[in-house]
């Protein structure tokens, strides 16, 4: 329960299923989870495994009742960690909201066919191009003639497509990362070390970085 | 451990105090009315009906249909969303679960992901409570005789409260649907994965008291497997605690292979290389498993012998 994407969000979707179906988990549970998850099948043996270890372990020990009135430190580091939780994530979405707002995004206007579109044009991958949109490559690194050939596929003025490059790193909202906290959204690639994490051949490679 | 939170209805309702204060939740109704309202907002709409109802779960089981509370549980949310902030500060406060003024888990977080702005002070208040609650099943759950098991509770009730502020912030989830259909049982889950992660190694399982049997011999693992029958489904406390019994005096490989092969139904071994079994979820031979297995059902019936 410690990442945040869409595989371990379905694995959690299944121990959750699992562990509020039965108790004590039995041969039929299980298969229901398997074949409802069928992706996650050891992982859920193993759980369902633990889940009957501790019904039994725990099966006796009576849960102790609180005091009425004394927060217990792990509580109010509980409270805290909940505090600064809610209030990253607002300011995060408004920091979002904020620069979105402040300089133009020439990417944000495109669909999804036009994003491909793009990404052809430019002769580069999905995942270049995101970077792209989400300021995420240093604009200081890029070659003027690579932001022109930008400019043109876009269809943009290249002080639009520069000040958008210039500009703070936005997250998209409702974006899942693995990490426990979320990622800093301040820290941008080099343009070479973003064309060589982008999946781009090397002759793709060779081609923008010589533009 | 209970099915779910609600050992019972609260019926106390303070008559006198209850101004209804169902205006200030935000009730299933909103989304009918106002149909670009999302979830994660909180809006002041009266709703048409003076009795208002629980908002329904979004969470979807993988065939598409809707998770639901269980009937106890939408009852107390029913009842709790007619009273005061004072009645229901005074029922989150209760942790005696025989009490009438109990309020169920599963309806405080109900609560809690439903108050309004206007109620945030209440919402604060109602969340010291639940974590307190959460606090007092991690130390049922976590053995005190791991080196870090104040850390790993600590963990625990630090996820719990991410959980909630990512619900009640800007992302949009519905991931602490199921802790409003079975508040332990769902609790239960994060707490054994955070253990899981954070527990040194094979020191999360159940202690096993003295050495295992030396013998290595298979034994007769057919013949053996009726020492188990009528252990599989534990109904009552007693059942649990015979079987807590019997597992103390299994090795950590037993234990595993008698929940796979005796509880989950799962073969020893198999032909058919793609079928899953006691074998394969080791990662050990089938001869292994027998083995396993036949040193358990000796230890049970040995067990069983002494008792009786």
């Amino acid at each position: 329960m410690t990442a945040d994407n869409p595989e371990s969000d379905t694995l959690l979707d299944a121990q959750y299923a699992l562990s509020i179906a039965k108790v004590v988990p039995d041969a039929r549970t299980l298969d229901q989870a398997i074949q409802d998850y069928p992706a996650h099948a050891i992982a859920l043996t193993t759980f369902a495994v633990e889940l009957v270890l501790d019904a039994i372990a725990t099966s006796d020990v009576e849960t102790p009742i609180g005091e009425r009135h004394n927060a217990s430190p792990a509580v109010m580091r509980a409270m805290s960690r909940f505090q600064n939780h809610l209030h990253e994530d607002k300011r995060d979405s408004e920091e979002v909201v904020v620069s979105k707002q402040a300089v133009p995004n020439p990417f944000a206007s495109l669909s999804r066919t036009e994003l491909r579109m793009t990404t052809k044009r430019l002769g580069a991958t999905s995942l270049f191009v995101m970077k792209l949109r989400d300021r995420q490559v240093a604009h200081e690194s890029m070659n003027a003639g690579f932001k022109k050939l930008v400019a043109d596929v876009l269809d943009a003025p290249i002080e639009v497509v520069d000040a958008h490059f210039a500009a703070p790193q936005v997250m998209q909202p409702g974006m899942h990362f693995k990490a426990d906290a979320k990622p800093n959204a301040r820290l941008k690639e080099t343009f070479g070390e973003a064309l060589n994490s982008s999946g781009l051949t090397s002759e793709q490679q060779e081609h923008l970085r010589n533009l | 451990m209970a099915d779910f939170d609600l050992a019972q209805s609260a019926t106390s309702v303070d008559s006198e105090n209850s101004k209804n204060l169902f205006r200030l939740w935000r009730p299933a109704a909103i989304h009918l009315m106002v149909p670009m309202v999302t979830s994660k907002q909180t809006v002041q709409v009266r709703p048409s009906s003076e009795h208002p109802m629980p908002r329904p779960l979004t969470k979807t089981k993988v065939s598409g249909e809707l998770y639901a509370r269980p009937p106890g549980v939408e009852a107390a949310i029913e009842l709790a969303i007619s009273q005061d902030s004072a009645v229901l500060r005074d029922r989150a406060s209760v942790n005696d679960r025989d009490s009438p003024r109990y309020l169920p888990s599963e309806c405080l977080l109900y609560l809690i992901r439903t108050c309004s702005q206007e109620l945030r002070d209440l919402r604060d208040e109602l969340l010291f409570f639940i974590f307190s609650r959460c606090e007092a099943l991690a130390k049922t759950g976590v053995l005190e005789t791991l080196p870090n098991s104040e850390e790993i509770r600590e963990e625990i009730l630090g996820r719990f409260a991410e959980l909630i502020a990512r619900d009640l912030g800007a992302e949009v989830t519905n991931r602490l649907d199921v802790y409003e259909i079975r508040f332990n049982l769902a609790f239960r889950a994060l707490r054994i994965d955070v253990v899981r992660h954070m527990a040194p190694r094979g020191e999360h399982e159940v202690p096993l008291p003295g050495s295992p049997a030396q013998d290595d011999s298979i034994g007769d693992v057919e013949a053996s497997a009726s020492v188990v029958d009528g252990l599989q489904v534990p109904a009552t406390q007693e059942d649990f605690l015979v079987l807590k019994e019997v597992f103390a005096a299994l090795s950590p490989e037993e234990q595993e292979t008698v929940v796979l092969c005796d509880f989950l139904g799962f073969d020893t071994e198999s032909s058919n290389p793609a079928k899953p079994t006691a074998a394969t979820c080791c990662n050990v031979s089938g001869r292994t498993i027998r083995k396993r297995l036949a040193k358990a059902h000796t230890k049970i019936r040995r067990l069983k012998e002494e008792q009786s």
